[in-house]
């Protein structure tokens, strides 16, 4: 019952602070909201209108033919068409090109003489995955611009018996039309959730400790935990707000459709946030100053948090090391909850491990934060 | 009454911190009751005692009972006992809340049923005038109202034992003695001990007993009087201030640690409030500093509100005033710093409007809060300080040199500036202002919270550039006593000018309006101040002592002695007024002239 | 002279402000190493599961070649049902399914296929399964076909080649990729907190009072911490190529001089920070709240060529556009100035734009 007014008392306290103060209430709402928006239009990791050159050297019906095959595929954009090789190498060089083609003078009559001719591609290695999607497009056009040319010889000579083939069906699940926002957007959820929430936390005893208020607490017959569930609830709290209005975004803005269960994604929201905000607590009990906490947030929770979330790659594509540190970082957790909550239609039976797993880094996390508060300093 | 029973007992206090000991051996006794002062200057330990009385702070050795109770095995019993006030002028307020906020957060954090809370409130809100402010925020809050809602926060569940650091600093003396009358009415009426820290060494007078501490130690303890009779051979203890009692101490008990405080270049004059040898020998017609109708306003807020006043070449001018009362703004303007709204100054001859950098050339000016790069050494930052003001690089050296000989920095040289004790830093930021030889100095609130010692050998030291270079000062401050250094003083509140003139045209202004002080001493003086508030309704308990004002002192003496009779004896006796009744006088003469002003002022007190 | 002073003093308190030292070795010197070391993406060594339906020798041949460099099979799947399961728990990124039919289609010379079921939820990566499939399909049947069965059918033979980063390793694309994205950050941040702390400590007010001019006090904020900043990058820079064997190909010089462009750049929006923050913890928080946007005008994390259109012509306010393009064309390209011109010139003047609004909002405001 007392303890229950103590945890209220501090509650009211945060709560009328933070609604007051206009640079917190846009740390919690405003900033996730911007980020949201700006990663959301901003990223992108379609590889299509890869910028292209072709140098023709050939000049003929096949070395045309061969361009099409390329720029009708949509993955590559011609943009520049020159007979001198010299002048793609400096356009790649500037960035203007990501691919560049060399058809060299030939080629028809060496295919008409049905001999293999070579064309020279040369790719951009500066952003290694995407040039990689980008080789892998070339060598499938130009199969496939074979793959043709073998068919009308077929069809030339109906006698012959046929040309075995084969080929692959490529199918994708859960997110059939390789939409971009449909990965992003549900990660960019979980990124936000856990950025912020921990910069709240992380400053609000750091900041009570740098004005002396900290001793309003430190002197009154308050225990740690009463006082640090008091300073969680509230910025919890409203970090679970901004989810909403991130969900909001989300589904109204982005247009991602939510195919599994919303009452697992806000448990493991709620979860999230409780962990994430206990973090930033336990970082503020420990540091002094507001500056230490905030570096401290950003070394300790942020950067690790993002490396081994699992949000550009899947938690699979890491070695085995890193998929190993991805069960430190409840950030993989979530992550995994999100997408498939959102893509995979994930039920709160498939989110049960996941939910889980959130509960009990939630509970470590405020656990921690209360053994690490002390009411007398030694120094 | 005062019980003998000690509530509060310090037992061989030992705390250190990184480096330095920051309490050494300290061991008090309180009774329940009583009130009793830390007094020292920044630095002494005083904070450090109180929050291990607290039970926030664990010390090294020794231990602290409170009504029996040893604080460091059951700090939490002890926290429902006590009610605490941290340092800095309701810094550790939260800006965001309200006064009634603030009650309530305090009430529940400690459990306070709602009725009692409701009763609590409603007292704590009268003793402190606040209830016309319950509702506003405290960042809307005066420092005399932040002040008190930091108090009644601390008595929300009214505590049989109150601590309380620091809790006067910076407060305007209004607001100051309202907070000691509210002090002594909670310890007369509730029998609340208070244990409180102070660097106003002047408000020893208002505890019944003291304690002087110094570099973690306690010089001495014991009533006001005792110690001025211990530590004086001439029976004269009226003009003896604890501040003499401290500074002897001090010197008596100083080690080598205090060397580089020990020898000044130049003989100051007497610090008793004789006018500047400028001010008598034919002077210069042109004043130093000229200032007409000046005024700055910051949007809704008149920081500075026509203000008016010559100041001559080589005078020391005094700036008195609590804080927000307009003194740092005038300064920034007349340095430079800031342009005026309107109205006109002149400095050496130089607009402040119109010719800054010819100012900035001749002025030099000691910012209120330490300036000073805390990274850079002593010397580093001298030669900083040259070097931006243009001088050539053999001057530089040269000027280092000299300054660093003439503020008594040598020793410090190589010391980081963070590192240096505060009496140091302040001498350092001394020497930054006047290296590029200025003619004009402004000093805004120089020694706030420097021990006595280097306060005094500060003021030597500008004494000895005023007196003896000719440089004209200008200084402000809120250590009243220390209007007794300067030539002549001007009293602001509020943006505006409430008095100009020498200390002693002041004094007598303020006898004039209110009567000259009597004073009553008596072993029973809570009864006589009991039997005195029905002819004295403004009297005040000073201590051990009941002042009151009189404008026929004779008259006076006598209805005094009849009211207390035979029951009650005491001495009675006329006494110099102190400069904050001086300058409380004439803040309320003159808040009566200034109708304009009235309406903010009562906000400011809550009256 | 006075300027002097000032940059000496700016040194010297920067270097014994434990705080921003870490900032400035761990962002610039670490942090690059870190994220181009610690994350072990296998772009190499893609994992998948395989079903195969099969069971011939044909079959057993093709997933023999489905191997490193390109995939890896961490799974082989019995039951259907079991696809479900693997990727939805991310076990692995894509299913390779064998059909009953494949080597019989095969030996009579019919369509045979493979199907390759990919998690959809990562789009960057979950083509690349695809990709590699149909690559060693190709493989697969060229080795088994005769050469006769193309009966004089000319074909073309792509020689894909990457250039600059043959070998696609990634970890200098990421290095790369964090040193420039820090050097906004820092540029933003050094003369913004330096100057904040001035505010807080009150030291700017004894600044003011002095005959220094205000041009002075920003000059010495923004030049020495451009100097610190770019000597940082080139530590860094080394750091990289040491530990990632990681060529410097282009002219250190113009590197130095497209930095030192873009850090005085950066640090006009240093000075609009610090003429807002009142503390340092606030200035922090709006260096790295506008570090976001500027990252995606700059084709740091999104190449410009793959921005929607809007977002393009955005890129060509922002100064780091052109220093990204100079970045990459000098350190892995070997880019020379006759081919990076253009975005030296871009750079020069959107920086300067961009100095002077800082500039004129720090004048006004100290002025």
């Amino acid at each position: 019952m007392g303890s229950l007014r103590r945890v209220r008392a501090v509650m009211h306290k945060e709560l009328a602070v933070l609604l007051r103060d206009r640079f917190y209430l846009l740390m919690a709402i405003g900033f996730p909201l911007v980020t949201m928006l700006l990663m959301g239009y901003g990223m992108n990791y379609d590889v299509r209108n890869v910028p292209l050159g072709i140098a023709d050297l050939d000049g003929t019906a096949d070395s045309r033919a061969l361009t099409a095959a390329f720029t009708a595929s949509g993955y590559f954009r011609l943009v520049t068409v020159t007979r001198r090789p010299r002048t793609l190498d400096d356009e790649m060089a500037a960035g203007r090109i990501r691919a560049a083609i060399e058809i060299p003078s030939g080629m028809a009559r060496a295919l008409a003489a049905g001999r293999v001719a070579a064309v020279l591609v040369a790719v951009d290695g500066s952003f290694p995955l995407r040039a990689d999607i980008a080789r892998g497009y070339a060598e499938a056009i130009v199969a496939r611009f074979n793959q043709d040319r073998l068919a009308t010889a077929v069809l030339r000579v109906p006698t012959e018996a046929a040309v075995p083939s084969l080929t692959v069906e490529s199918r994708i699940w859960f997110n059939p039309t390789l939409d971009s926002n449909n990965f992003i957007v549900p990660g960019l959820l979980v990124i936000n959730l856990l950025m912020w929430p921990p910069v709240l936390t992380s400053l609000t005893v750091t900041r009570e400790k740098e004005s002396g208020a900290i001793l309003n607490v430190q002197t009154a017959p308050i225990a740690g935990w009463e006082y640090m569930l008091g300073k969680l609830i509230p910025y919890a709290g409203i970090s679970f707000l901004s989810y909403w209005l991130l969900l909001a975004c989300a589904v109204g803005l982005f247009h991602v459709r939510m195919l599994g269960s919303l009452v697992a994604l806000s448990l493991g929201a709620l979860l999230f946030v409780t962990a994430t905000g206990a973090i930033g607590l336990v970082i503020s009990v420990l540091v002094r100053t507001q500056v230490a906490a905030l570096l401290a947030t950003v070394v300790v929770v942020m950067v690790p948090g993002m490396e081994y979330s699992g949000f550009a790659e899947p938690i699979s594509t890491l070695d085995a090391s890193g998929r190993l540190m991805s069960h430190f970082f409840p950030a993989a957790d979530f992550m995994f909850l999100a997408r498939g909550v959102f893509l995979k239609g994930f039920g709160l039976a498939a989110s049960a491990d996941s939910l889980m797993r959130l509960a009990a880094y939630a509970a470590a996390a405020v656990l921690a934060a209360t053994l690490a508060f002390r009411k007398r300093r030694k120094r | 009454m005062t019980d003998p029973r000690p509530i509060i007992e310090v037992r061989g206090l030992f705390k250190r911190y990184r480096r330095a000991p920051a309490v050494d051996g300290v061991s008090l006794t309180i009774a329940s009751g009583e009130i009793f002062g830390l007094l020292g200057p920044d630095g002494a330990g005083k904070s450090t005692v109180l929050q291990i009385a607290a039970g926030v702070l664990l010390p090294d050795r020794g231990q602290v009972l409170i009504d029996g109770i040893d604080v460091r095995r059951d700090p939490e019993a002890v926290k429902r006992r006590i009610g605490y006030m941290p340092q800095g002028l309701g810094l550790s307020l939260y800006d965001d809340l309200t006064v009634d906020e603030h009650l309530r957060f305090f009430a529940e954090l400690r459990g306070i049923p709602e009725q009692q809370f409701r009763e609590h409130r409603r007292t704590l809100l009268d003793i402190m005038r606040l209830g016309p402010a319950a509702g506003r925020l405290a960042r809307h809050l005066s420092g005399g109202m932040r002040q008190k809602l930091g108090l009644a926060s601390a008595l929300i569940h009214l505590p049989d034992v109150l601590l309380l650091d620091e809790p006067t600093t910076g407060v305007d003396p209004l607001s100051r003695r309202d907070f000691w009358q509210i002090i002594d009415r909670l310890s007369r009426t509730r029998g609340i001990t208070v244990l409180l820290t102070t660097p106003y060494l002047d408000e020893a007078e208002r505890c019944h007993r003291v304690a002087l501490m110094h570099r973690g130690r306690i010089l001495a303890a014991g009533s006001p009087d005792e110690l001025k009779a211990a530590a004086t051979t001439v029976a004269e203890s009226d003009r003896v201030r604890i501040e003499d009692v401290f500074v002897a101490l001090m010197s008596r008990g100083a080690g080598p640690a205090d060397a580089s405080a020990r020898v000044l270049p130049t003989p100051a004059p007497s610090p008793a409030a004789v006018p500047g040898p400028s001010l008598l020998a034919g002077t210069p017609p042109e004043p130093a500093i000229r200032v007409e109708a000046l005024t700055k306003r910051f949007g809704a807020l008149t920081a500075v509100n026509e203000v008016s006043f010559e100041v001559s070449s080589g005078e020391i001018f005094g700036f008195l005033g609590p804080n927000g009362a307009g003194k740092t703004t005038t300064i920034k303007m007349l340095a430079g710093l800031l342009r005026p709204t309107s109205g006109r100054g002149w400095v050496v001859g130089y607009d402040v409007s119109g010719q800054v950098d010819a100012i900035k050339h001749t002025v030099g000016y000691m910012s209120q809060r330490f300036s000073l790069y805390g990274d850079l050494t002593v010397r580093e930052n001298l030669l900083f300080a040259a070097r931006i003001y243009g001088l050539g690089r053999h001057q530089t050296l040269e000027r280092e040199r000299t300054t660093v000989d003439a503020v008594g920095l040598g020793e410090w040289r190589h010391v980081l500036a963070r590192d240096l004790p505060l009496g140091i830093r302040q001498r350092l930021a001394l020497a930054a202002a006047i290296v590029h030889e200025p003619r004009v100095l402004f000093l805004d609130e120089p020694t706030a919270g420097v021990d006595p010692l280097a306060r005094s050998q500060f003021w030597e030291l500008i004494g000895a550039l005023s007196h003896g270079q000719g440089v004209t000062v200008l200084v402000s401050t809120h250590y009243m006593d220390e209007a007794e250094h300067c030539d002549r003083l001007l009293f602001m509140h509020d943006g505006h000018i409430v008095s100009i003139g020498r200390a002693d045209e002041l004094r007598r202004r303020a006898v004039a309006a209110r009567g000259t002080v009597l004073e009553v001493a008596s072993a029973r003086f809570r009864e006589a101040a009991a039997a005195l508030e029905p002819i004295f309704p403004d009297l005040m308990l000073v201590g051990r002592r009941v002042h009151v004002f009189s404008r026929h002192p004779a008259g006076d003496q006598r209805r005094i002695e009849a009211a207390l009779g035979a029951a009650v004896p005491g001495s009675i006796r006329e006494i110099r007024m102190s400069m904050d009744d001086v300058f409380a006088t004439l803040i309320e003469r003159h808040v009566d002239v200034v109708p304009a002003g009235a309406a903010s002022l009562a906000a400011g007190t809550g009256a | 002279m006075r300027l002097l002073a000032l940059i000496d003093k700016e040194l010297r308190t920067f270097l014994r402000e434990p705080a921003l030292v870490f900032v400035v070795a761990y962002s610039l010197l670490w942090a690059p190493y870190q994220a181009a070391s610690q994350f072990t993406f296998e772009l190499n060594r893609y994992p998948v599961a395989v079903y195969d339906l099969d069971q011939s020798a044909q079959s057993r041949a093709f997933v023999d070649r489905l191997r490193p460099p390109y995939l890896n099979v961490r799974r082989v799947i019995t039951r259907e049902r079991e696809i479900d399961t693997v990727l939805e728990r991310d076990e692995a990124s894509a299913v390779i399914v064998i059909p009953e039919n494949f080597s019989r289609r095969l030996a009579a010379g019919g369509a045979a296929s493979v199907q390759v079921i990919s998690d959809g939820t990562y789009t960057p990566t979950s083509q690349i399964a695809g990709a590699y499939v149909a690559g060693i399909a190709q493989q697969f049947l060229l080795a088994r076909q005769q050469p006769a069965s193309r009966r004089g059918t000319g074909l073309v033979d792509a020689r894909v080649r990457i250039r600059y980063n043959e070998a696609l390793i990634s970890e200098w694309y990421r290095g790369l990729e964090e040193l420039f994205s820090t050097i906004m950050i820092i540029a933003m941040l050094l003369p913004a907190a330096l100057m904040v702390r001035e505010k807080e400590q009150g030291t700017v007010e004894q600044l003011l009072v002095s005959p220094i001019r205000p041009w002075e006090i920003m000059a010495a904020k923004i030049l020495p911490m451009a100097l610190l900043t770019v000597l940082g990058t080139l530590g860094s820079l080394g750091i990289l190529a040491r530990a990632f064997d990681m060529p410097v190909r282009g002219s250190l010089a113009l590197f130095i001089v497209a930095t030192m462009l873009v850090v005085i750049a950066t640090g006009g929006l240093g000075l609009l920070i610090a003429t807002a923050a009142r503390t340092l913890p606030t200035a922090l928080i709006m260096a790295f709240v506008l570090h976001i946007p500027i990252s995606f005008l700059s084709g740091t994390i999104t190449p410009i060529e793959a921005m929607p259109p809007a977002q393009y012509y955005l890129t060509l306010l922002s100064p780091y556009r052109y220093y990204l393009e100079i970045g990459y064309g000098v350190v892995l390209k070997g880019a020379p100035l006759s081919v990076l011109w253009p975005d030296l010139a871009g750079l020069t003047v959107l920086g300067a734009a961009m100095f002077a609004v800082g500039a004129w909002r720090f004048l006004r405001q100290f002025g």
